[in-house]
């Protein structure tokens, strides 16, 4: 058994279900504009980029939308004007793409991407199969190498997280009836992680409420992910052991979408600026919602009344 | 502060323009979808720059003549009933002191857990981020107390926002989308995918 945190969840190229991108907070694609999409691609592009130069050429397979949306938002913030400049890259050796140079925001991205590896590292290390272990064996140096790198950086960060997978694995060892509850240590990760975001006190708590929100909806978007297989395998699913019996789709959908809409209404609060506001408004007004519907298709394992 | 800045206009603007702008943003801030949210303080002052903002540029372009009102009150609804048996906890409530509020609740015995304790239970769940039990708890104050209208109202609140996974008056960016059904539109997307796909495998090959 082992703890369902949803980031750092690493396929890498050797895991089963391998696939180069993941996480949950991303833009509904056909509705942004080019040039939208362009300044996403480039800040994607860029953070991968960063991870490899800082972290090393492995921490590339950390990069995921919810990293990128994390730098995006801090560009979003913060006053400096991110820089993009026409490069190629190993993932694109054939055309030039724009890739927004290093900067804070990205800096910040990275270090938190690879705080996140670490710790989930560990908990594979201790509660993993012997084919988890053994992978994870292999990559605990390079990885404590980087953590210490990125401890510098953020030590409070760091700390809450260390705290918090505790008491994530802890909730998930003693099957946890509340999905509020269950919910809650990714949720302060996340927290702590967008406050970090920003130094003035009002932004701080609407970027905190707004972390605490996404965190939670990232880790029941999770767990609606895994629901089958965590009911063939037995692993803890907060929707399957929930005191009220077995949750409903339905209900696992419109906590979801509940969920959504606060984190919306924290982020209205935020001082968004131009450059990036209408991927940010993309991705929190119609993106949240799409990847939750993308997990679980209408008419898809929902009863009737849920469809309607 | 330059006022269509906030309101997100050109300064050349029509006056309906403005108008519309300013509608959607007070509808998007209004107190009502920040009731007994711990960031309601953030949102009411959000709402006074907008009020502001339009009512500088209507003195500016009505010089003399009167002045269209605003329809958004910024002096926030809160109904702040402060009869009722959990007065001293509605208290604690609304000066966002919840940890302290909770232990109260919890020391009520459950035989007078009335529909109020419910709904302040919900609403301390609510500031936690607790949502699935701030909403349980909610729907069982308007079960106990059906003709409560502040219960009433909390609840379709809520219910709207899990049906639609956004807060009511918020609207996203002008556009109409259509996500369901197939339509040319999708048709359209099918490209954009393909055309994805061969952007990860070597340069754009459709447009």
């Amino acid at each position: 058994m082992y703890v369902n945190f949803p980031f750092g969840k690493t396929r890498f190229a050797w895991q089963k279900g391998g696939q180069p991108l993941f996480g949950y907070i991303k833009p509904v694609k056909q509705e942004l504009k080019i040039k939208d999409y362009e300044a996403y691609q480039g800040v994607y592009c860029g953070l991968c980029k960063q991870l490899g130069r800082v972290y090393g050429p492995f921490y590339r397979f950390t990069l995921s939308y919810d990293f990128a949306f994390l730098a995006m938002l801090s560009m979003a913030l913060g006053e400096e004007p991110p820089r993009f400049h026409r490069e190629n890259c190993v993932a694109h050796p054939l055309k030039k793409r724009a890739v927004c140079q290093a900067n804070s925001s990205l800096d910040k991205a990275a270090a938190m991407a690879a705080l996140l590896l670490y710790y989930k590292l560990l908990d594979n290390l201790h509660d993993g199969s012997w084919y988890e272990r053994l992978s994870c064996f292999t990559a605990y140096p390079f990885a404590r190498k980087a953590f210490q790198k990125a401890e510098k950086k953020f030590p409070e960060t760091a700390q809450v997280m260390a705290k918090e997978m505790a008491a994530q694995t802890a909730l998930e060892k003693e099957r946890c009836p509340v999905v509020d509850r269950a919910c809650e240590p990714t949720a302060h990760i996340m927290e702590a992680i967008f406050e970090a975001l920003a130094q003035d006190s009002l932004a701080k708590r609407a970027l905190g409420r707004m972390g605490y929100l996404l965190g939670r909806w990232v880790y029941l978007a999770d767990a609606l992910d895994d629901w089958e297989e965590d009911r063939k395998t037995g692993n803890y699913n907060p929707f399957l052991y929930s005191a009220q019996g077995e949750i409903s789709r339905g209900d696992a959908v419109r906590s979801l979408y509940l969920t959504a809409a606060e984190a919306v209404k924290a982020y209205q609060l935020l001082p968004v600026n131009e450059m990036f506001r209408d991927i940010l408004d993309n991705t929190m007004y119609l993106g949240l919602r799409a990847s939750v519907d993308q997990l679980c298709p209408k008419g898809r394992g929902m009863d009737k009344q849920d469809v309607d | 502060m330059d006022p269509y800045k906030v309101l997100g206009v050109v300064p050349d603007a029509t006056d309906e323009e403005v108008k519309a702008a300013y509608h959607s943003l007070a509808r998007k801030y209004h107190p009502d979808n920040y009731v007994n949210n711990p960031l309601a303080d953030l949102a009411q002052e959000k709402m006074k720059q907008i009020n502001e903002a339009y009512d500088m540029v209507q003195r500016q372009r009505k010089q003399g003549s009167s002045a269209n009102a605003r329809s958004y009150g910024s002096q926030g609804s809160y109904s702040s009933q402060d009869s009722g048996q959990f007065s001293d906890i509605r208290r604690l409530i609304m000066q966002r002191r919840m940890v302290e509020a909770e232990e109260l609740l919890d020391g009520v015995p459950a035989q007078s857990r009335s529909g109020e304790w419910y709904f302040l239970k919900g609403n301390v769940q609510y500031s936690k981020g607790w949502l699935d039990e701030a909403y349980r708890c909610i729907a069982k104050a308007v079960q106990l107390s059906p003709g409560n209208a502040e219960y009433q109202e909390a609840l379709s609140q809520m219910a709207w926002q899990r049906n639609t996974g956004r807060p009511a008056g918020s609207s996203y960016g002008g556009y109409t989308t259509s996500m369901v059904g197939c339509t040319p539109c999708d048709l359209c997307a099918g490209f954009m995918c393909a055309d994805c796909c061969c952007d990860c495998m070597c340069g754009d090959f459709c447009c």
